[in-house]
């Protein structure tokens, strides 16, 4: 948590293109991190989403969000978003808002913390209303 | 850099590869000339450029050694492509990676500068593990760069006030503030905070949070930087905010500076403004104004005073 939260969300984060929900995400950490350094879960008006029906893209590749960790050379510079593609099960409408609440936590590669050599957890809890467009 | 340029805060020019430039550490021809260009149009000197040793970019296992090694590479390389003298490199990389590193440091004429951020104080294991490498191989392009927040005076109030953002109780902000005092290494502070602070319900995103209160804040003894001064090939002059009369509460720059100037340090000091992490109350470019205020200010005092000395 920390003031670069606002990037998270951005007010055009949540869209609908081809019947399929995007929704779109920047990272909160000051450098640039590959996907394998990233978890994102998402909510829409406080359902959450499953695991199993988000794709993530990033730099035009998509990736079902599963395969995250292992994507260690897929890197989302920061000035960059990442769209995270949903199947429209909860019937989104252009035009209508919705409450959009995303967790992405980071595991900065560089800062070692456990005796496990486990990595630091910068976590945030991003929650927008958000017109879908 | 053109901001910079007209605030004339500085000449000497830092940038940290994943941060800045997009595709690091693997550029192309056309767009390094572009960089190149930009530093020559603003008439910057290159001073750093940072690496990250990423050595948890699997979430399977560590890197080991070797592949360690072959994450530098490129970053050596691009460093010299980019013209700057110094890499910034991150006690992630063991002193047998920055062995292997060595000739090609030499062969690229890039100095690897061992950033000393806490917990890493000039007498931590690993640090004394990289000093007695350094004097095996006696090379100018082995050095270290000293960051001040290993040698704080406190926790600064911009990170205590972002815990409260994240709602983590003043008794447990009590708590993580004893546990830093502690004189213990400071793996066995983040174990002591995590027991601690699980008993008194914090969530697992607030106890990463209260880490940075140790990731971020050391207690080294200021003097001891003076036993490495000699292989110091860069500073990162870290510093969270001011005070009215423009002096930083949480580290002591008049006792540090004097250490480094008293020292024969004679290289570049970079002004690290790191409580961007916690608010977004002021800019950056006014803060790095800020801090070059109170180091001119310092160091005036400090050359007046050699003078003075040197005259007797």
């Amino acid at each position: 948590m920390g003031p670069l939260d606002k990037f998270i969300l951005r007010d055009n984060a949540l869209s609908l293109n081809d019947g399929e929900i995007q929704i779109k995400f920047q990272s909160h950490w000051y450098r640039s991190l590959p996907l394998s350094c990233m978890d994102v879960t998402v909510t829409i008006n406080g359902q959450p989403v499953d695991e199993s029906d988000i794709l993530i893209e990033a730099n035009g590749n998509q990736y079902p969000v599963r395969q995250m960790p292992e994507l260690d050379k897929e890197w989302l510079f920061i000035t960059d978003a990442a769209t995270l593609h949903v199947k429209n099960n909860q019937f989104l409408q252009k035009g209508k808002q919705y409450e959009v609440a995303l967790n992405l936590e980071l595991y900065i590669p560089y800062i070692i913390v456990g005796k496990d050599g486990s990595a630091l957890l910068a976590s945030s809890s991003v929650t927008k209303k958000l017109i879908c467009n | 850099m053109s901001k910079v340029r007209d605030m004339k805060l500085a000449s000497g020019l830092e940038i940290i590869g994943f941060q800045s430039l997009k595709g690091f550490p693997h550029l192309a021809d056309d767009r390094i000339s572009e960089i190149r260009g930009l530093i020559e149009k603003y008439g910057f000197e290159p001073a750093c450029l940072d690496a990250n040793v990423d050595v948890a970019i699997r979430r399977d296992r560590l890197l080991t050694n070797e592949e360690t090694a072959e994450y530098l590479i490129p970053q050596i390389r691009m460093a010299n492509k980019l013209g700057f003298p110094v890499l910034r490199v991150q006690m992630t990389a063991k002193a047998e990676v920055i062995r292997k590193l060595a000739p090609l440091a030499e062969k690229a004429n890039v100095k690897l500068g061992m950033e000393l951020h806490t917990p890493y104080q000039v007498d931590h294991p690993a640090v004394i593990e990289l000093r007695e490498l350094y004097e095996e191989f006696d090379s100018p392009y082995l050095g270290f760069i000293p960051d001040f927040g290993t040698s704080m005076r406190g926790i600064p109030e911009a990170l205590l006030n972002s815990f409260r953002e994240a709602g983590v109780t003043d008794e447990l902000i009590v708590v993580t503030k004893e546990i830093w005092r502690k004189d213990v290494p400071t793996p066995a502070k983040f174990g002591e905070l995590q027991e601690r602070a699980s008993s008194l319900g914090a969530n697992p995103a607030q106890i990463g949070r209260l880490n940075m209160a140790f990731s971020m804040n050391g207690r080294q003894q200021l003097r001891a930087w003076e036993e490495i001064i000699p292989q110091t090939v860069h500073l990162h002059g870290k510093f969270y905010g001011f005070d009215e009369n423009g002096d930083e509460p949480s580290i002591d720059y008049a006792a540090i500076l004097k250490v480094f100037y008293e020292g024969g340090y004679k290289g570049y000091l970079a002004s690290e403004y790191e409580g961007t992490a916690f608010t977004d109350e002021f800019t950056g470019f006014e803060m790095v104004q800020k801090h070059q205020a109170l180091c001119k200010r310092i160091l005036n005092e400090l050359e007046a005073k050699a003078l003075t000395i040197s005259d007797v």
